[in-house]
């Protein structure tokens, strides 16, 4: 009987027949898979998108009942299923099962003949589990890359037998929907893996921390001995150290040397523990004898340093080299130019102004313009000009409250108007240019 | 896009469920809910209603399925109205048709309703 889709009877409209518009079929195909991959994308989460999956191939092939079962733990568990009852339990995945999935990709109808022994295995075994359950089609998923699953699934609404075209289909299908399942697992090995390494990384940041605080206190711990033989430069070395960093980092040093630098900066007198004490704090000048024997220090310093492993480069050549002048009438070696390292030379010059402007046992400090005037006037002779500008441009920074993380130069105490001080420094600056 | 809202109004003995939007996703296992409950609440007419539905895809049918299913399970009665022809060939070529009656009109099914009792 033809379909009256016009009719205004009140008796009900003849539905069923075959004589659909051309093409209507094909056209149902199509979006049924467009909606099939939408499902991977769309579902909030694994279980959802295959949940999605699952009603897609039901509603496409026109079938009630199904079931998609993934191996875990050596055994087939139901993941998602519709029109059965919830609390299924898993079925074995026996040798011949697997051996049955690896060698077929292709739904397989049970009607048929030549079905393995593996997957009627199978199918009894769900259909035991799930008696309201008559499975008609058991599709294979994911097999050849490791990653079994089944897709069970029940007769069609009709009772009929799928169509060649929805056999095809739900063919395509599950091809896709084992490459979802696939990369599902190995994006969540992947996610464990992560987990795990980032463990392994938290708990490596913790052991460096802790390594470091060690080496930081180990570190304080030898000055902290200098300045208890030597009250008059206590602070001195956290001092210099700050001055140093801030001009390092000023020159845009890598972070291993200005690292350096601030370790060889905090250790350079450590020398001095060789050095008597009564020569540390005599209040007149030293005679030639004395002068020769604190002259000693930085050798001192470096062969105390060169037995440490630093974590950076060169602490111990630092620490010797902090007496050097450009000019080679500096002190251990009397190195010239290119022989004394930035480093060093950052060193001296940071040494240098914060022995100028602190009290000595022989003398009191300077006042910071004398200080200045002192540096600007040794700068080439002793002291490296980039270096200068550097000290000279941080200090300018600092006194016109510019921002700078923490303040550098402290203990300044004895310093003329900010106004003169700032001018002084202008005028080195533009000499230095 | 995808919305979709579930109504219902009991007419005497029949529930009649109104299915406005998009029948495309999960959100259409609300009306296997509201047909579910129904029946465990021992209603066994039901009358689904698509007048206000804008599209209905594999998932839609996989849903309708499910209720013609668990309607016959009980045999209660299942009448659709309201049918645009794309949902109407839709219903034929999937063969949910087979087993459920369609009207035009709300009145005219729940009429079949009454003639059915």
């Amino acid at each position: 009987m033809p379909l009256d889709i016009s009719t205004s009877r009140p008796e009900a409209n003849r539905l069923d027949g075959d004589r659909l518009p051309a093409g209507r079929r094909e056209a149902f195909t199509l979006k049924a898979l467009r909606d099939f991959t939408l499902c991977f994308a769309r579902g909030r989460d694994f279980d959802e998108s295959l949940h999605l999956a699952l009603m897609v191939i039901l509603g496409t092939c026109s079938i009630v009942k199904g079931a998609l079962l993934l191996q875990e733990d050596g055994e087939f568990r139901i993941r998602v299923s519709r029109g059965l009852p919830p609390g299924i339990p898993p079925i074995e995945a026996s040798k011949e099962l697997l051996a049955a999935l690896r060698r077929s990709i292709q739904p397989v109808r049970m009607g048929k003949p030549a079905v393995s022994k593996g997957i009627r295995q199978a199918v009894a075994d769900i259909e035991r589990a799930v008696p309201a359950f008559s499975v008609e089609v058991l599709c294979p998923l994911g097999a050849r890359n490791g990653s079994p699953g089944l897709l069970a699934l029940g007769p069609r609404i009709t009772g009929e037998a799928l169509t060649l075209q929805q056999r095809e289909t739900l063919s395509v299908m599950t091809s896709l929907l084992s490459s979802h399942i696939s990369n599902h697992r190995v994006i969540s090995d992947i996610f464990r893996l992560n987990e795990v390494l980032q463990i392994q990384v938290r708990e490596n940041d913790r052991l460096l921390t802790g390594m470091q605080e060690i080496y930081f206190d180990t570190i304080r711990a030898l000055a902290t001995a200098i300045e208890a033989k030597d009250p008059y430069t206590r602070g001195h070395s956290e001092r210099v150290a700050k001055i140093s960093v801030s001009i390092a980092k000023g020159l845009e040093l890598p972070e291993k040397e200005v690292q350096a630098i601030r370790i060889a900066s905090i250790l350079h007198d450590v020398g001095k523990i060789g050095t008597s004490r009564s020569i540390l704090m005599k209040p007149s000048p030293l005679n030639a004898e004395e002068f020769l024997e604190i002259r000693r220090h930085p050798q001192t310093s470096f062969e105390i340093l060169s037995e440490i492993r630093f974590p950076y480069p060169d602490v111990a050549l630092l620490a010797r080299d902090h007496h050097e002048w450009l000019d080679g009438t500096g002190y251990p070696e009397g190195k010239r130019e290119c022989q004394i390292s930035m480093g060093a030379r950052i060193i001296a010059l940071a040494d240098a102004f914060d022995a100028m402007v602190s009290d000595r046992p022989y003398r009191d400090s300077l006042s910071l313009l004398a200080a200045l005037g002192e540096i600007r006037s040794c700068l080439r002779s002793h002291y490296d000009p980039n270096v200068g500008r550097m000290f000279f441009r941080s200090l300018r920074t600092e006194l016109a409250g510019g921002a700078q993380e923490a303040p550098v130069f402290t203990g300044l105490e004895k310093r003329p108007s900010r106004a003169d001080t700032l001018a002084f420094i202008d005028r080195a600056l533009s000499d230095l240019h | 896009m995808s919305y979709l809202t579930v109504r219902t109004r009991k007419a005497d003995e029949v529930l009649v469920v109104y299915i406005d939007g998009y029948l495309n996703s999960l959100m259409g296992e609300e009306v296997e809910r509201v047909v579910r409950e129904a029946l465990d609440a021992g209603c066994r007419k039901i009358l689904l209603s698509f007048e206000g539905t804008r599209l209905i895809n594999s998932i839609g049918i996989s849903i309708i399925i499910d209720i013609v299913e668990k309607i016959m399970d009980r045999n209660g009665t299942l009448a659709f109205c309201a049918l645009s022809r794309i949902n109407r060939e839709l219903f034929q070529m999937t063969g949910v048709a087979r087993y459920v009656q369609a009207f035009d009109r709300e009145e005219d099914a729940l009429g079949y309703f009454d003639q059915s009792a």
